[in-house]
């Protein structure tokens, strides 16, 4: 594993709200932004998400085994491979740190992970995803990070964030690990209704508000 | 990037072992029959079974009535299920021989039947001729035959 350089731009984006807020409506308009010919995608509602239908001759398996295998086949040439996990935290967990291993073993793709808090605690993630936060960008791993709950999602990952978007967010816990990330009030963060949204982007410091 | 991805692979079965479903319960198909069906085919096998011998043995119609042929079947269903056997599974596995036995054991019996009638026909008649020999037998030439009447004037 070589990493091709720590020149290059970090692109670790995390879309975080309440459920119907417009999450995957923001995703899918950055995954449009440029052409990805290499994605792997962590989708724990897949039956409601339907990634495998996104990109064209997608492959969806509930196998780390198998998801390894098509990259392995893939060698530099494209892939689109979703995965599907059990619902059970310490058994996803253990998946999750293989299918992380994998993202950065492969290198040059789009990672996206879906209800990130669903294999993250807040002081706590697997090896693989901690190595995915401070070596990612180097193999050109670009990071989507989504979920309902921030509270429950690793440090490591707020701590490399080079894009934000927060959509509405009931619970105060939430409102307080996001606000104290993107450096505004709490009550910014709770007044948030609808789609609106505020997004940081860390590059430039520059906060956004979505009607 | 392959040694990396070749050094996940143990990682990756590990998991997989770890996170595959458990395995399905048997399909609905292949579940045992529902006990009443398994009652009335026990039933027709013990009927079938009283019928071949019948000829030979007249009685058994009348021990192996329907309401007790029923009632062996139905104490035979729950030892079957306990045994894991079935009378599918019985007459699939052994339905040539069953199909030959109920043309041949008829046949056979009424073979038997017939033989033992001729032997015991023969052994009649060979009991039957020796008595006949001496009682009929004719008299020696030269030897005098004692008179009935003489013997019994001597007292």
């Amino acid at each position: 594993m070589v990493a091709q350089g720590n020149s290059r731009q970090a692109h670790f984006v995390a879309i975080i709200g309440a459920t119907g807020c417009g999450k995957t409506t923001e995703l899918k308009k950055r995954l449009n932004a440029k052409r990805r010919a290499r994605t792997l995608i962590w989708s724990p509602k897949e039956s409601l998400d339907n990634y495998s239908a996104y990109y064209p001759g997608a492959i969806s398996t509930r196998s780390v085994a198998e998801v390894l295998q098509v990259v392995k086949a893939a060698g530099k040439g494209g892939f689109h491979v979703v995965f599907v996990p059990t619902l059970n935290q310490k058994k996803d967990m253990a998946a999750f740190d293989v299918f992380c291993k994998i993202a950065l073993a492969a290198g040059n793709l789009t990672l996206v992970v879906e209800e990130l808090h669903s294999v993250t605690q807040a002081s706590n993630a697997p090896d693989g995803w901690r190595k995915i936060n401070f070596m990612g960008r180097g193999f050109g791993v670009h990071v989507f990070g989504l979920s309902q709950r921030p509270a429950s999602c690793d440090k490591a990952f707020m701590g490399s964030l080079s894009f934000l978007h927060v959509g509405r967010l009931p619970h105060p816990p939430d409102q307080k690990a996001i606000a104290d990330v993107i450096g505004i009030d709490r009550a910014e963060i709770g007044n948030l209704t609808g789609y609106q949204a505020i997004q940081k982007d860390f590059q430039t410091g520059k906060i956004t508000r979505k009607a | 990037m392959s040694e990396e991805l070749a050094a996940l692979e143990a990682e990756a079965v590990a998991v997989d072992a770890v996170n595959a479903p458990p395995v399905d319960p048997q399909p609905e198909a292949e579940q045992p029959p529902a006990p009443a069906n398994e009652q009335a085919e026990v039933a027709g096998l013990i009927t079938i079974l009283a019928g071949l011998f019948a000829p030979v043995f007249p009685s058994l119609q009348k021990i192996y009535t329907p309401d007790t042929v029923n009632q062996i079947a139905a104490a035979a269903v729950p030892v079957m299920a306990k045994r894991g056997w079935t009378t599918g599974a019985l007459l699939g596995k052994y339905a040539e021989e069953l199909a030959l036995a109920a043309v041949a054991v008829p046949v056979a019996l009424a073979t038997w039947q017939g033989i033992k009638a001729d032997i015991d026909a023969a052994k009649a008649k060979d009991k039957a001729e020796p008595a006949k020999a001496i009682t009929e037998q004719p008299a020696t030439p030269g030897v005098a035959v004692p008179d009935p009447a003489t013997f019994a004037a001597r007292g």
